[in-house]
């Protein structure tokens, strides 16, 4: 199969693109051509910290397909190589969080073209079809968005871990459909859009550019809404666009 | 809408406590099953606010350090008058960002804590206990010079972050304002704004006795001491993110529910501080 991935991403508006928490993987736009193909975008919680470092963790252990438990020793060796002050220290032990989705491209089977996606907390993807949305998945309603999704812990607590509901989908692809990943504010106005105005396949195929990502989310922060809410809150933005071919 | 403000490092709020440090918080706290381990209500609260301190400075904390998403301010009052509790390097400053507090415990105590050994039973743990304000206690309770006092800190504040999250004002005591009427004053500082809302003022009342605590009541029907009713007044309503998150903890709210505690024992003060500092909108 042949693969095209655009990867467009900035961080919240007042951050710098050091403390940018999201991750995709790969790291960067890419063209492939290769049997099975997988890719992730993951959004480490604010509230946490290295979260972004987990975030990238998990979103290239999903493409190379590293048990959670490497993930979390890796997390933690690394994290543990310098003297904190007690407060990192304390912080460290509460752990980092992150949302993850991921799609695998499996190798087709016959005529069958099929892929799995899994995903934990509120990055979303969505399956698109000559401009229309056929599905998003794990959340297909803005108003599903809230401020405490189930995330993925970089310690193992078993209260977490009971907690963490991995969502399984699967579904077939056909010539030149486009899965969009997004991190979830992105995500979350997206499915807004995509309800008031049926026209997201477009917008999100017209970004083709950095500079497009910039101009959209950037308008999108400032609008504000009768609510008093921005139409996009202000957080990390990912996206992650792949075209498909057999 | 109101109370929606993102807090930043640009756009911080403010978290300033009035704690009573009078005479009557070297009593006992009057809980039912003993849940202070017999220290005094000046004991317990420092214990409160010290951990509530280390856990805003967790919150805030990053794998690049401390960000100041918010200030804080303590106040006591009691014999020895109204003025900055913290001690330390601190000691006399008014509103500390929190990279500050984070870098100036005046110590780090070990102390130890029971928790799950993961096979039924309990397992002592040693944990660091940073100490920003020690317990103290004596003379009256000039509550009203309080409310004055943070009146002019957080007029001051507003000026210079006049688009913050509205400042959150709790005051801590376990008596009637000894000085003045404390009712003008509390109005007058719940009348101070940002661009975002009113400062909010939550009132927890401590127990010197076993009853049973009434919490974020709606109304004072259930109140039965005059100054019980004043505290209730001059408590602010629950915005609506705080109504939510009391909701989800299965506390019954209503549009007309007030940060308000009477006769609080240990729980129920470190359930009303942890609520009234949750962030709302932390970036």
């Amino acid at each position: 199969m042949h693969v095209t991935g655009k990867l467009f991403w900035m961080p919240k508006k007042g951050n710098s693109i050091e403390e940018y928490e999201d991750a995709a993987y790969p790291v960067e736009s890419f063209e492939v051509d290769v049997a099975e193909f997988k890719c992730a975008v993951a959004d480490g919680a604010t509230e946490t910290s290295f979260a972004g470092f987990w975030a990238a963790l998990l979103c290239e252990g999903f493409a190379k397909g590293y048990a959670i438990k490497e993930l979390r020793q890796t997390w933690n060796d690394a994290v543990r190589q310098k003297e904190l002050p007690w407060y990192a220290e304390e912080k460290l032990e509460k752990g980092a969080y992150a949302a993850l989705v991921g799609l695998h491209l499996k190798k087709p089977r016959g005529k069958k073209n099929p892929y799995v996606v899994e995903a934990t907390g509120d990055c979303c993807i969505l399956h698109v079809r000559e401009n229309q949305v056929l599905s998003a998945f794990p959340i297909s309603k803005s108003d599903d968005f809230n401020n405490s999704p189930a995330l993925i812990c970089s310690h193992e607590f078993a209260s977490v871990d009971a907690q963490m509901q991995k969502h399984m989908t699967k579904g077939e692809w056909k010539d030149g459909d486009s899965f969009f990943l997004l991190s979830d504010a992105l995500a979350c106005w997206a499915l807004k859009r995509q309800e008031e105005l049926q026209d997201l396949a477009n917008v999100l195929q017209n970004v083709e550019t950095q500079e497009d990502l910039n101009r959209l989310v950037d308008e999108e922060r400032q609008l504000i809404l009768e609510d008093g809410r921005p139409s996009m809150k202000n957080d990390d933005v990912t996206l992650l666009c792949v075209t498909v071919c057999s | 809408m109101p109370y929606t403000a993102e807090i930043s490092r640009t756009n911080p709020s403010c978290f300033l406590f009035l704690i009573d440090q009078s005479g009557s918080m070297q009593e006992p706290f009057g809980t039912k099953d003993g849940a202070a381990g017999g220290k005094t209500k000046a004991e317990s609260l420092a214990d409160a606010i010290n951990r509530l301190l280390q856990n805003l400075v967790i919150k805030c904390a990053k794998s690049d350090g401390i960000r100041d998403y918010y200030h804080v301010g303590v106040i006591g009052y009691g014999g020895t008058g109204v003025g900055p509790a913290f001690g330390g390097a601190l000691k006399d400053k008014e509103m500390v960002p929190v990279n500050e507090i984070a870098n100036n415990p005046m110590r780090v105590e070990q102390r130890v804590k029971k928790v799950d050994d993961g096979a039924g039973g309990l397992v002592e743990q040693k944990i660091k206990f940073p100490v920003w304000f020690d317990a103290k206690g004596e003379g009256g309770t000039p509550m009203c010079t309080a409310f004055i006092t943070a009146n002019k800190l957080l007029t001051k504040w507003l000026a210079e972050h006049p688009d913050c999250f509205p400042p959150i004002v709790i005051n801590i005591s376990d008596g009637e304002s000894s000085d003045m009427d404390p009712y003008q004053a509390a109005m007058d500082l719940m009348n101070l704004s940002s661009t975002d809302g009113q400062v909010l003022l939550f009132n927890l009342h401590l127990s010197s006795s076993s009853e049973k605590a009434i919490e974020y009541p709606n109304d004072d029907e259930k109140l039965t001491e005059e100054h019980s009713k004043v505290l209730f007044s001059m408590s602010s309503v629950l915005p609506e993110y705080m109504q939510k998150m009391l909701s989800a903890e299965g506390v019954p709210v209503t549009f007309a529910t007030r940060g308000f505690v009477f006769n609080a024992d240990l729980v129920s003060v470190i359930r009303f501080l942890d609520i009234g500092t949750r962030p709302a909108n932390l970036r």
